[in-house]
């Protein structure tokens, strides 16, 4: 399976999915594929709908 | 992770959102995530223009806070684990009362930052965890925690249900337990585990990777994704505390080094479960040239102490990073914090970065690699980590001509 290119929404410069419950350093996700893959496309996902809802809102 | 994502895929509800030079960070509790955001996408959300914004908004890197700090609640722990990176043994005498750790907590949350990292020492020696933890979440801080997980009773598994996600340490499987020098048993780990996930709490690994155990890595993963955990998290074995004694014996060779990105990379695509590396893996990461654009997406990063971290000792001393003692007490901070001692030297590693650092194309990112190393080595503050390949590389080089 080919890995695909991360794509954030437009104005989203980046994303750091979950928690560091590690209290001695700062861990970095893996761009294992598909697996982070679907969950930043996920996180994009709601980032986009965040911006849709408020505009919704605003013209309502 | 995926779990919670499958079950809120319509919007998400934002918990905190901090304004930033470049514009902002948003903070999402379910699922959890933090989002570095232009101004636009700040206008869109219907923030007004910051005063922070009067300048350039290149500049993604540099925050004005912390996203979270680590902090060691006591310097107790039953364990003694010979090779415990804090030294950890009995409380210091002079550890922070509850009173003052909640000066503390007031002290983050009024400077911005998001998350804490609960550790110790064992956390759960302290009586008023429970009191520190609930005070966190009101004041709008989320606990996360790290334990070893040797003795979890209902008491202990309530406090947990408390938090964003608690990590356990465990560097090998059955008999590997104790790969590390580490004391205590995986039989308990593994029934702490069993009855974290039963109580739904979210639960990660904390794995340090030494020459004891790169070999069983599969055996971590492959345990972590039987159990259905969250992550787990590399740790690189470091210098520090009780890992400088015999520290030949467990820190990777060169070789090792370089093999443990494709190593994780294969585990993470195998198993399918969310892998992280700590920062101070970032030089054996980028030694093979990943995609760039994926790796700032993800928001990796080297040494970030000072930046998005900061650390503070059981008895209050401040700096940018765990590994790195702190000589300064600092339990409420007024000023600009970046420019304090304990976390300047940290800002400027990039601007004081010697060869071959200094003309890697990783700089911005990688930050000179890890600092803890670097100072086991006896190198200055910004010196390059003798342990990345490059520098191995380079110096090897130097060495011929």
């Amino acid at each position: 399976m080919k890995k695909k290119r991360i794509v954030l929404p437009k104005g989203v410069i980046k994303i750091k999915p979950g928690y560091n419950p590690n209290s001695s350093s700062i861990g970095t996700v893996i761009y294992s594929f598909p697996l982070v893959y679907i969950v930043l496309s996920t996180i994009a996902a709601l980032l986009t709908a965040l911006l849709t809802s408020k505009k919704k809102n605003r013209n309502e | 992770m995926l779990k919670t994502l499958r079950k809120r895929v319509t919007r998400p509800i934002v918990d905190r959102v901090r304004y930033e030079p470049f514009g902002g960070i948003v903070s999402v509790l379910n699922p959890p995530f933090l989002a570095w955001v232009t101004r636009d996408y700040m206008r869109q959300l219907g923030y007004t223009d910051s005063p922070l914004w009067k300048g350039d908004a290149q500049d993604t890197h540099t925050l004005s806070a912390p996203t979270e700090a680590h902090c060691s609640l006591t310097n107790r722990c039953s364990q003694h684990c010979s090779s415990c990176y804090m030294g950890s043994q009995d409380s210091f005498c002079n550890e922070l009362t509850t009173e003052e750790w909640k000066r503390f907590f007031d002290t983050l949350r009024a400077l911005g930052v998001f998350h804490v990292a609960l550790g110790g020492g064992e956390a759960f020696l302290r009586n008023d965890l429970l009191e520190l933890v609930l005070y966190c979440k009101e004041i709008g801080l989320v606990p996360n925690l790290t334990t070893h997980g040797q003795c979890l009773g209902e008491a202990e598994i309530a406090i947990c249900k408390e938090m964003g996600q608690v990590n356990l340490s465990l560097d090998g499987i059955n008999d590997q337990y104790h790969c590390n020098g580490r004391r205590g048993s995986f039989v308990a780990v593994d029934k702490s585990i069993l009855a974290l996930k039963k109580a739904d709490v979210s639960v990660g690994l904390n794995c340090v990777v030494s020459k004891k155990n790169i070999d069983h890595l599969t055996d971590v993963v492959e345990y972590a994704k039987q159990v259905g955990l969250n992550e787990v998290e590399f740790l690189k074995y470091k210098p520090t505390g009780r890992g400088t004694l015999n520290y030949t014996n467990y820190a990777l060779t060169q070789e090792m080094i370089r093999s443990i990105y494709p190593i994780i990379l294969e585990l993470g695509n195998h198993y399918q479960i969310m892998l992280k590396m700590d920062c101070s893996f970032i030089p054996a990461m980028v030694f093979h040239d990943p995609d760039k654009e994926d790796l700032e997406k993800l928001g990796v990063t080297g040494c970030d102490g000072g930046n998005s971290l900061m650390a503070i000792t059981a008895q209050g001393y401040a700096s940018g990073c765990s590994f790195v003692a702190g000589k300064e007490k600092l339990i409420t901070i007024n000023e600009d914090w970046q420019q304090l001692s304990p976390f300047r030297k940290f800002k400027e590693i990039v601007e004081n970065a010697q060869e071959p650092c200094k003309t890697c194309a990783h700089l911005a990112l990688c930050r000179c690699g890890c600092r803890a190393v670097a100072l086991y080595y006896g190198g200055a503050f910004s010196s390059p980590d003798p342990e990345c390949p490059r520098v191995v590389d380079y110096r090897s080089k130097e060495k011929t001509i």
